[in-house]
Parts: structure tokens; C-alpha cells; sequence
């Protein structure tokens, strides 16, 4: 122990070498010959053995850059300005790429955040698993590495290994190449392991058995973990310590339960109160409800009646019929939000797109405001279009992009030649834009000069231009960061609340259901399994796929403190 | 069943090449603003040969049929392996063309694998690098090789090489030292597009999450290289095999040209030179031919070296 | 991999402020000038461009002799401060042979992109728009006219419609149809499938709308940078046909014409072939530098 960096001194003269120390690291990328900003600025951590440590970041925190630095594999144009990485007691800041290949694999393994794209797509799975152990030990036979390989496979946990060693990755469903990707990781039995968001492209039920499995891991082979996520209910809920980091720097850490606890800095505060694990009830409207309108509240907005949906799919033996939908029906009362909660291939988008309209039912009806979809001429649908609108997942890729703001916002009200003359519509337009807490100022910018969060909220004034009585919400806040999310949601509520408007909410997010809506369908395999109101639902689920789902939301158990609670959402 | 209805798509998508490139030619060469019988006879003699013989010797031809009987009569006979005559030299088409195709297959390849070792040698260079400004004059290499004219690059190794430096003889087909300056000729603008795509497909593969992992397993950057992405970055080549085997045809055209070598490049000039309708026909039908082949090879090997196609071709 | 950054992070949630007031000429002038100077090559490029341009346009500001007419006595003289570029064997200055060359290089050219780019943009625009059987066709078609190589192409155009430049550009143009309503295609597509034309669909916007106002705008930048690059590939593709013996007969001054004849002279006079060949490449690889430039400007 000869330097133990500073900020943690004191909490650990008692514990092993640290296998990682990260020391007041800068970094900065160099574009057209130009150092840019540094994206990391002074971030120190510290590993230890048999120690679950997590880095909390939202997007452009750094959180990347510290991973890529601490495995040695910076990109070419990018420079460490300042700062050391020990491995043990060993300074490897200065090493070449040689050297760190000799400790990439023996000392540390890392599981990459994308397992779709992580793995080579023209070799087979065991091939790239036994390729790692041989370049740390050439001396191994070909049937020795094999059985070896195996075993990882095993000890990664998957069954079956023998059909998997001779797979290629697109034959894997993307838990199973997760799992693949660990076996790579523990190769060369590694005393350290460096997870970059190992789950976050991954189901909630696949990503609480990986992690339930990582965990195993690290206490069997007693291993050192850094996990370097966005979800601070994943962190919360698994690490011994965090490292939270905020534009390069950290602007917290400590262990766990006290981070979570008593968080000192307001961005801690923030991050937890913005967490959809940490509200067990709906959120509040900022915004005075509208008067109640003339139309009796008790009846639905949208009806659908046994909508199903088949999609042919060609094998190598013949054809068969995959049902997206089967035999769905649900209703939502006026001014409410009912959630249609599922993981990959529930078939919710699929039910989506049949209640806007873009995708036809194979049976059953759907009903808006008493008028059966299915039997309207060409006509009066684009009329009916303007009650129900659409908002999608990526504002990026649903906002035209070379539109401006204001023409994004106006190409509805144009449409349908809604407003007379340049001036109503001027006037129309910076109304909607004003309702969704942006300023006039952006009106006259594209699509990627705005951040993800101001983008939604444009595709969700242009939703709004029409004055639609539904409003379609395809995983509308899935792609935000949490604290984004959290705001995207309160803006959601409270137009709920000052125009009435009635919500279809598709997420795959069971914490986001609890914060939104006031009814739910939990979708799986095409068919509802369970519905009714939200309290009910999480309180006293009936099916075992709801209590799942449930048991999966990460950070659960994490109660915040009475401060945290009060912190609110800035909307 | 999905890769017969595979293999049946491909193959009936090359045979349609062929048949339309014969009727485009055909069509084409219709337009001819000469009539065809005239090029049967010596100019000298053209203006003493009566109508009546002229006449005559069309309706041996089929001249004076119809267009599309005349398009029908040749097809059928093509069909059967039958191009019809040279008019120039009398010989069947096959044989002219069979007889200067072999010096040309030979500087064709030769340019092609000169072509690929420089394409991969700049990839390679470009991808394993340090040194920026390096990087980027080799990066710029490819696209200047595409804005020099083939008979400049011809004219200038001529100069130097033949004239100056007494290496290789300036003209002609005999030996290996008379190829040396074609191939190199031929190779460089060919070798341009190829690096191009290299080039980008190299960095983008250098760009993809697996080559962390790769590193990440104890890879060092030349073993990933080599062993992870060289694969993957070279796929992409296979699918412009068929545009590229068509520079080189063209390329030939201006090489043999310039260095006065026999081949099919020359015979293309002298036959369009000349109007030698059958022989311009024969060539065209063999250039489309050979590009459909190219595309039909690629389409079997493709899915052999990329698994995700197969599993896409048994999926359809 | 000189060109990867950090992995993608969004743009930061913080807006930025927006730019000051509009900066004065003076430094808009300095600004221009120090971006110029930071890229060497392309502001040579451009100057290069303009210069050919302008020798084709006014030829007679350039050089005061004749291109067509010689002094025989000064045959073949090698390049001198009298003539830059030397004489020909029947005493014209090749300096101003090239000038006057340069009006039927660039029109060919010009000529031959725009005829590759309208018919093939459009073709491929239908193709993509439509789908289904059209598509099938178009495809096809495209296939076919890729399946002969250009310069044989061009080869049997030209001797079907005649030999002379105007019918060169049109064979190089009907030979460039393919690329380019392939990238049509392509970016048609790409556009069509995506969701914000989804989305206008979904607010109710009917075909002609989508098209003119979305999918048109969205996916010309392909093709008009591909237009940029086709400049360099057709001018070579002119002066190789030239070359060949296709374009305008002696005593045309075109640029590719006067490397075949001064190929004549390769042993004694060898500036005679290799400076209009020169000129040639100079003036490609300038129009490919700047067409690179758009297309990273996008």
C-alpha cells in the first residue's frame, strides 16, 4: 500500500491492495487535430477484491471513458492528460498495447453493455471463447480448451453448452449472448471484472438473472467488480459502494446505503428522486385541472374488442404464422392513462400501431369516441386522425430532419388547415411550444441542434396541435435519461390534467407504469394476462409473470430518504 | 426450398443480363447510320456493285427481313452457340474473340491481383498506423488514383521506364517484361475503388463493439486486425467484384491501346472502328456474361462466408 | 481509426446560448480566410477550377494566338517562356490549345452529369416512391446497364449515333444512369421507411405532400454529392474517349484528342502527350477534392 489515493484513504486502511485504482484521471478526445474539452476530469475510484463498486452516470458523463481507460483501449485520438490506473500496485498509465494484452483476460475481463453487436458475427461462439483462453495460454490442446471453454460456458450460466459452442452469435437470443460475453470475461479467470451497462439493452426478467448470477460470481471467485451503469436502481440495489458522476467529474461517492440515504449533493438528490423506484404512487399535477367537460366521464374513449394480429414467418421448413396479437381487448376511460406493460415481443407495439391505425387488424374492433375504426370511409379515417395522435419512441427519427421546430409543430395544423393565415398559426404554434415548457427561442432550430429531451417534447406539442382526445405514447420516454425522463413524464401529467387528454402508455418499464397510469394491461406472447388499476396490480398480483416483472424493477428496495422524497421533479 | 427458390432467383437474374445486353446491343447497333449490307464488301468495290447483287446478298443475309425477324432468326441462332461471321476477316465471332481473350485474361489478372496487394497493403497501412498525418496522405491515395487518366499513367511509365531506364520494352506482347507495364498501368486505376472501400470498411469494423471485446480478451491491436476484422472489412469488396472486373475490361480497351498489345480491348476498338456489327455483338454478349458469372459466384460465396445471409436466405 | 470519438453520448440537456450578433465583414472576411488557409489543398483545388472554368468561358482573355492555326517554322519546340507548354508539330501553342480545349472538356462533362443525374435521380426516385413491380423493373434495368462496362458502352453509343463530342457526353450520361439511380434508390428507401415520414402520414398528410415536402428533400443530398464526385469521372471518361478517337475530329483542341496526338511524339517530344494529360489529372483530381469537400459538408 504504498499510495492510497486521497478522497477514500480514510475509509479503507483496513482493506486488501485495491486490484483497480483509478487516480485523479483527465481525458480528453482530440478532433481535427483540436484537444477538445476534457470528458473526464479528475475521477477517482477504487476496486477491491471480492467489492461491487458502480459508476452512476446519465449520458455524456464520462462513465464510457472511464471503462475504456481502465481496460486500456482508448481510442486512438484520445489522450490522458493527467491522473494514473494501477492494477495492484502497478502503474500501467504509460503501457503499450502489448503489455496490456498480457493482463486483459488473466487479470481483467470485461462484459460490454451491447451483447448484440459485442460478439463477432462470422465466428462461432466457442471459437471466440476458446480463442481467448489460447492467447493466455497457447500451451492448451485443442480438446483440452474445448472442454475448458465449456465449462465457462457453464459456470456463465447457460445450459445446453455444447449447441451453444458451436453457434454463431445471431443464433442467440440476446441473454444468451450476454452470458457468452461473461464466459469470454472469466476466460482466463480474471481476479477483476469491468461490466459497462452489462443489461441495460436487455429485458428487466434477463437483466435481474444476469446480475443475480454476476453477484454469484463475484462472491464464489471472490472477484473485484466495477459496473458502470445509468440505473441508479440497479446500483442502488447491488452495489457495495457508488461513484456518482456528473460531466466528467464526480460529484458523489461513498457506500451505498449512505449515498442512497443522505445523499449530500442536490444532482444525487435528483438522480433518486427521479428514479421511478422511488414513487410508489402516481404523480401530481403542477398544472389546474381543466373544468370537466359536458361528456359523461364514465365513458370510454377507445374500446378494442379481441384485436388479433398474425405475421407470416418463412423457416427453412415451410411457413408458419407468428401471432403478434391475440385476442386483445381493453378500454380506457376518459382522461385517464391505461399502460400497456410487456417485454420484446409481447406484441404492445403491435397494439399500438393497430389503435393509430398504421398497422390493420386481422379481427376484432377498435373504437374511438363511440366510431368503429374499421368501417369509416378513406375520408372520415384522416378525420378521425385528428383526434388520435402518435408519439414515438426516438424524436430523432420521428421529427423530419430538416424541419425546423416551429414547421414541425405547424405541419399538422397545415395539414388539416386547421388555423387561417400566418398569424394564428404563428400564434398557434408558440401556444403549443409554451405548453410543453420550451422556449420560442428553439422554434427557429433542427431536430439535432436540440437535446433527446427537448426533441420528445416537440414531437409531443406536434401531437398535441390538433387537439387530439388520445394521445398514442409508443415508449415514449424509454430513450431518455432518467432525470429527462422523470421531467417528460410531469410535463405528461400535467397536459393530462389542463387539457383532459386521455393516454395510451406503452413501456416495457413496469417502475414507469406506477408513476403514470392509472390502469394497466401486462402483456406477454400477444395475449393480456393480467389487467385493472395500478394500486391493485402491484399490490396483490394475481399471475406469477406480473409478480416477475414485479420482483425485477431494480432498486425496490431502496427507500429513499424523507429528504429525497422532497426534493421533487423540476418540470 | 428457400435456397433452391435462392439459387433460381440468381441464376434467372444472370440469364436476364445476357438476353437484355444482346437485345440493347442488338437494338443499338440497329441505329447504325450505315446499312448493314455495304460492310460486307470492300469500300474500294462498294460503288461498282450493282443493286441487283446487293439485293442479293441481303436476302442470303436476312437484311431485308423485318427488324424483329431478323432480331428473332439471330437470338435463335445465338442460342445455339452461333454469333454469326467477322465481316472483317470472315472468321466465325467465337474465334476472333477466342483468340485474343488469353493475352488479355492474363494482364487481367495479373492487374487484378496486383490491384487487390495494393488495395489491401493501403487498408492495412491506414488501419495499424499511428501517425495521423501518414494516415491521411494514405487514406488520400485512393481517390487520386481514380482522377488520373489510365493513358496518362500508360504514357508516363512508358517515358520512364522504357525510355529512359531501358527496363521494359515500350510496346508489344512478347514476354513477361512487356507485361510488367501494363499490368502496373491497368492495376493502379483499378486498385482505386477497392482501396476506397477498404479503406472506409476497415475503420468501421475498427469502430464496432466486438473489436473491444476482442481487445478486452487479451487481443493485441494487430491480432484483432488480422485475425477479427481483416474478415469481416473484406466482405464488403465481394459485392462491387462485378464493377470491378468491368474497370478492368474497360481499362484494357485504353492499356492495349497505348502499349499496342493484342487483346480483346483492341479488337473492341478495331471492331467498333471498323462496324463489325457481329463481332461488337459477340463482345458485348461476353463482357455481360462474365459480369453476370462474377455477380453469380459472389451470390453463392457471400452467404458461405457471412452466416447472418444464410440464416437470412433460409429465413425468406 | 483516427476518426472515432467517444461512443455517442447526446447532446448535453443544458441548451446552448445562441450566437452572438452577426459578426462584421471584416471578420466574416478574416474567418474565410483563415479556413481557407487551414485547408491548403482545397483552396488550391478551387482556384484551379475557376481558372479552367474561365478559359472556357473567355478563352481570348487568356492567350492572344490561335489554336486552330500554327507557325510551322516554330514546330515542336519545348516548353520556353514564349510558349509555356511548347508547340505541336504544326507550330500551335499548346498553351492555348489547352484554353480553348477547356470549352469542350467541361461542357462535354457537364453535359454528360446532367444527363446521368436527371434521368437517373428520376428513375430511381420511382423506383424507390413506388416499390413492387416498378421497382423490379428498374432494378433490372440498372443491373443491365451496369453488366457492360462504361467505356464499352459509351464505345457503341457513340459509333451507333455518330462520332463527336456532344455524342460522347451523351453516352458517358446514359452510361452514369445507373450509379446514380442506384443511390436514388437507396436513399428513397431509406427515407420512405423511416418514421418521420411515418409520422406525416400519421397526422394525416397525403402522398404528394410526403413526397414533395419529406422524402424529396431528404434524400437529394446523396445524389448531388454523387453528382459532384461524377465531374471527375466523366471529364476522365471525355478524355479518354477523346483518347480513343470518339469526339470531335483534328483540329479540335480537346484535351484528350491531343494526348493521342502528341502520342506520336512520345519518344522525342514527350511534353507534347504528357502535359495535356497532365492538365487533365491536375483538373480531376481538383474537382474530385472539392466534390469530397461537399460530400463531408453534409
Amino acid at each position: 500500500m504504498t499510495a492510497v489515493p486521497h478522497a477514500e484513504a480514510h475509509l479503507t486502511t483496513d482493506s486488501p491492495v485495491p486490484l483497480l485504482t483509478i487516480d485523479d484521471l483527465h481525458v480528453a478526445y482530440r478532433l481535427e487535430g483540436k484537444l477538445g474539452q476534457p470528458a473526464v476530469r479528475g475521477v477517482s475510484v477504487q476496486v477491491r477484491p471480492g467489492e461491487l463498486v458502480a459508476v452512476v452516470g446519465e449520458s455524456g458523463s464520462g462513465k464510457t471513458t472511464v471503462v475504456r481507460a481502465s481496460l486500456g483501449v482508448l481510442a486512438q485520438n484520445a489522450e490522458v492528460l493527467q491522473g494514473r490506473i494501477s492494477y495492484g500496485e502497478t502503474d500501467v498509465t504509460k503501457w503499450g498495447d502489448r503489455q496490456f494484452a498480457k493482463v486483459r483476460g488473466p487479470f481483467v475481463g470485461f462484459v460490454p453493455q451491447d451483447p448484440g453487436n459485442s460478439l463477432n458475427p462470422v465466428k462461432r461462439v466457442g471459437r471466440q471463447l476458446v480463442e481467448a483462453i489460447l492467447l493466455h495460454d497457447r500451451k492448451l490442446g485443442g480438446p483440452v480448451s474445448r472442454q475448458l471453454a465449456l465449462e465457462k460456458l457453464r459456470t456463465a450460466g447457460l445450459t445446453d453448452v455444447g449447441r451453444i459452442f458451436d453457434q454463431f452469435p445471431h443464433e442467440l437470443s440476446g441473454g444468451m449472448k450476454q452470458r457468452a460475453l461473461i464466459a469470454i470475461a472469466l476466460a482466463s479467470n480474471p481476479e477483476l471484472l469491468i461490466a459497462d451497462e452489462p443489461t441495460s439493452s436487455l429485458d428487466v426478467t434477463v437483466q435481474k438473472t444476469i446480475l443475480d448470477h454476476l453477484d454469484r460470481l463475484r462472491a464464489e471467485l471472490s472477484l473485484g467488480v466495477l459496473l458502470v451503469t445509468h440505473d441508479l436502481g440497479v446500483a442502488t440495489e447491488r452495489a457495495d459502494r457508488l461513484v456518482v458522476m456528473q460531466a466528467g467529474r464526480v460529484v458523489e461517492r461513498g457506500p451505498t446505503a449512505l449515498v442512497a440515504s443522505k445523499p449530500r449533493e442536490p444532482y444525487t438528490r435528483r438522480l433518486l428522486a427521479a428514479a421511478p423506484a422511488s414513487h410508489n404512487s402516481r404523480l401530481e399535477a403542477t398544472r389546474p385541472a381543466a373544468a370537466v367537460g359536458d361528456e359523461p366521464a364514465a365513458s370510454p374513449i377507445l374500446v378494442t374488442d379481441g384485436l388479433v394480429k398474425h405475421f407470416k414467418l418463412r423457416h427453412h421448413r415451410g411457413n408458419s404464422r407468428l401471432t403478434a396479437v391475440d385476442d386483445v381487448s381493453f378500454s380506457i376511460a376518459r382522461g385517464t392513462t391505461h399502460a400497456i406493460v410487456g417485454e420484446s415481443g409481447a406484441g404492445k407495439s403491435t397494439v399500438a400501431r393497430i389503435v393509430f391505425g398504421f398497422t390493420k387488424p386481422d379481427a376484432g374492433t377498435v373504437t374511438v369516441d363511440g366510431a368503429d375504426l374499421g368501417t369509416l370511409d378513406r375520408a372520415a379515417r384522416r378525420r378521425s386522425r385528428r383526434q388520435v395522435q402518435f408519439v414515438y419512441q426516438n424524436p430523432f427519427s420521428s421529427l423530419d430532419p430538416r424541419f425546423t421546430v416551429h414547421r414541425l409543430i405547424a405541419e399538422p395544423l397545415q395539414i388539416h388547415r386547421a388555423v387561417a393565415g400566418r398569424p394564428v398559426l404563428d400564434q398557434r404554434v408558440s401556444e403549443l411550444i409554451d405548453a410543453v415548457a420550451l422556449g420560442p427561442r428553439l422554434l427557429r432550430r433542427r431536430p439535432r441542434e436540440l437535446s433527446g429531451g427537448q426533441a420528445q417534447r416537440v414531437a409531443i406539442a406536434r401531437a398535441l396541435a390538433l387537439n387530439p382526445k388520445l394521445v398514442v405514447l409508443d415508449e415514449a420516454v424509454s430513450a431518455l435519461d432518467v432525470s429527462v425522463q422523470a421531467q417528460v413524464l410531469q410535463l405528461l401529467v400535467d397536459l393530462q390534467a389542463s387539457l383532459g387528454l386521455t393516454y395510451l402508455f406503452i413501456t416495457h418499464d413496469l417502475g414507469v407504469v406506477r408513476l403514470i397510469a392509472h390502469t394497466v394491461s401486462v402483456m406477454r406472447r400477444g395475449r393480456i394476462v393480467e389487467d385493472g388499476p395500478v394500486g391493485e396490480i402491484f399490490a396483490d398480483p394475481r399471475e406469477k409473470y406480473t409478480r416477475e416483472l414485479i420482483a425485477a424493477i431494480p432498486g425496490r428496495d431502496v427507500s429513499p430518504g424523507q429528504d429525497v422524497a422532497n426534493a421533487g421533479v423540476p418540470a | 426450398m428457400a435456397w433452391i427458390r435462392y439459387a433460381a432467383a440468381k441464376v434467372g437474374r444472370a440469364l436476364f443480363v445476357i438476353w437484355a445486353a444482346y437485345t440493347l446491343s442488338f437494338v443499338l447497333l440497329f441505329m447504325l447510320p450505315v446499312k448493314a449490307v455495304d460492310l460486307l464488301f470492300d469500300p474500294q468495290e462498294l460503288m461498282t456493285i450493282s443493286n441487283a447483287t446487293k439485293q442479293k446478298v441481303a436476302a442470303e443475309y436476312g437484311f431485308n427481313k423485318p427488324a424483329f425477324v431478323q432480331y428473332g432468326d439471330r437470338l435463335w441462332a445465338a442460342l445455339h452457340g452461333n454469333f454469326g461471321t467477322s465481316v472483317q476477316s470472315g472468321a466465325p465471332v467465337w474465334k476472333a474473340i477466342g483468340d485474343v481473350f488469353p493475352p488479355t485474361l492474363v494482364l487481367a489478372a495479373a492487374a487484378l491481383a496486383l490491384a487487390l496487394a495494393i488495395s489491401f497493403g493501403i487498408a492495412f497501412f491506414a488501419a495499424n498506423s499511428h501517425h495521423a498525418w501518414l494516415v491521411n496522405f494514405v487514406e488520400a491515395l485512393p481517390s487520386a488514383t481514380v482522377s488520373v487518366p489510365v493513358f496518362l499513367i500508360g504514357l508516363i511509365a512508358i517515358q520512364v521506364f522504357s525510355f529512359d531506364l531501358h527496363w521494359f520494352p515500350p510496346l508489344g506482347d512478347q514476354g513477361f517484361g512487356s507485361l510488367v507495364l501494363p499490368m502496373f498501368t491497368l492495376a493502379i486505376p483499378v486498385a482505386g475503388p477497392i482501396s476506397q472501400l477498404l479503406v472506409n470498411s476497415f475503420q468501421r469494423e475498427l469502430a464496432a463493439p466486438y473489436v473491444t471485446t476482442s481487445l478486452a480478451k487479451g487481443g493485441t491491436r494487430s491480432w484483432v486486425i488480422s485475425r477479427e476484422v481483416f474478415r469481416n472489412a473484406s466482405l464488403p469488396a465481394l459485392t462491387i467484384a462485378g464493377i470491378t472486373f468491368g474497370n478492368i475490361l474497360a481499362g484494357a480497351v485504353i492499356t492495349e491501346t497505348i502499349f499496342s498489345r493484342t487483346g480483346l480491348g483492341r479488337l473492341t476498338q478495331t471492331a467498333v472502328g471498323t462496324k463489325d456489327i457481329p463481332v461488337i455483338q459477340g463482345i458485348v454478349v461476353l463482357t455481360a456474361g462474365l459480369y453476370a458469372i462474377t455477380n453469380l459466384v459472389v451470390d453463392f460465396i457471400y452467404p458461405i462466408l457471412d452466416p447472418r445471409l444464410k440464416a437470412r436466405i433460409a429465413a425468406t | 481509426m483516427s476518426t472515432v470519438t467517444e461512443p455517442l453520448e447526446g447532446v448535453p440537456e443544458v441548451a446552448t446560448a445562441d450566437a452572438g450578433a452577426a459578426p462584421g465583414f471584416r471578420r466574416l472576411a478574416a474567418k474565410w480566410l483563415l479556413a481557407r488557409a487551414r485547408q491548403p489543398g482545397l483552396t488550391v483545388a478551387w482556384l484551379i477550377v475557376v481558372l479552367v472554368f474561365l478559359w472556357a468561358v473567355v478563352p481570348a482573355m487568356f492567350t492572344t494566338s490561335s489554336p486552330v492555326v500554327g507557325n510551322v517554322a516554330s514546330s515542336l519546340q519545348p516548353p520556353s517562356i514564349h510558349h509555356i507548354f511548347g508547340t505541336d508539330d504544326l507550330g500551335r501553342d499548346m498553351y492555348t490549345r489547352m484554353v480553348y480545349g477547356a470549352s469542350h472538356t467541361l461542357s462535354a462533362t457537364l453535359y454528360a452529369v446532367a444527363v446521368g443525374f436527371l434521368a437517373g435521380s428520376t428513375i430511381g426516385l420511382i423506383g424507390g416512391y413506388a416499390g413492387g413491380i416498378v421497382d423490379g423493373v428498374i432494378m433490372r434495368f440498372i443491373d443491365v446497364l451496369l453488366s457492360v462496362p462504361t467505356l464499352m458502352l459509351c464505345m457503341v453509343i457513340v459509333a451507333a449515333l455518330g462520332y463527336n463530342t456532344l455524342n460522347v457526353a451523351l453516352s458517358i450520361g446514359i452510361a452514369s444512369i445507373a450509379s446514380f439511380a442506384r443511390v436514388m434508390r437507396a436513399d428513397v428507401l431509406r427515407v420512405v421507411h423511416s418514421e418521420y415520414v411515418e409520422s406525416s402520414y400519421g397526422l394525416g398528410a397525403k402522398r404528394l405532400r410526403v413526397l414533395v415536402l419529406h422524402v424529396l428533400p431528404n434524400s437529394v443530398g446523396a445524389v448531388l454529392s454523387l453528382a459532384a464526385l461524377e465531374c471527375g469521372t466523366a471529364m476522365l471518361a471525355v478524355a479518354a474517349l477523346g483518347f480513343l478517337g470518339y469526339g470531335d475530329p483534328p483540329p479540335t483542341p480537346e484535351w484528350g484528342l491531343a494526348v493521342a496526338e502528341g502520342q506520336t511524339y512520345l519518344a522525342t517530344q514527350p511534353y507534347l502527350a504528357l502535359i495535356p494529360g497532365a492538365v487533365i489529372a491536375v483538373v480531376v483530381l481538383s474537382t474530385n477534392r472539392i466534390s469530397r469537400a461537399i460530400g463531408k459538408g453534409r
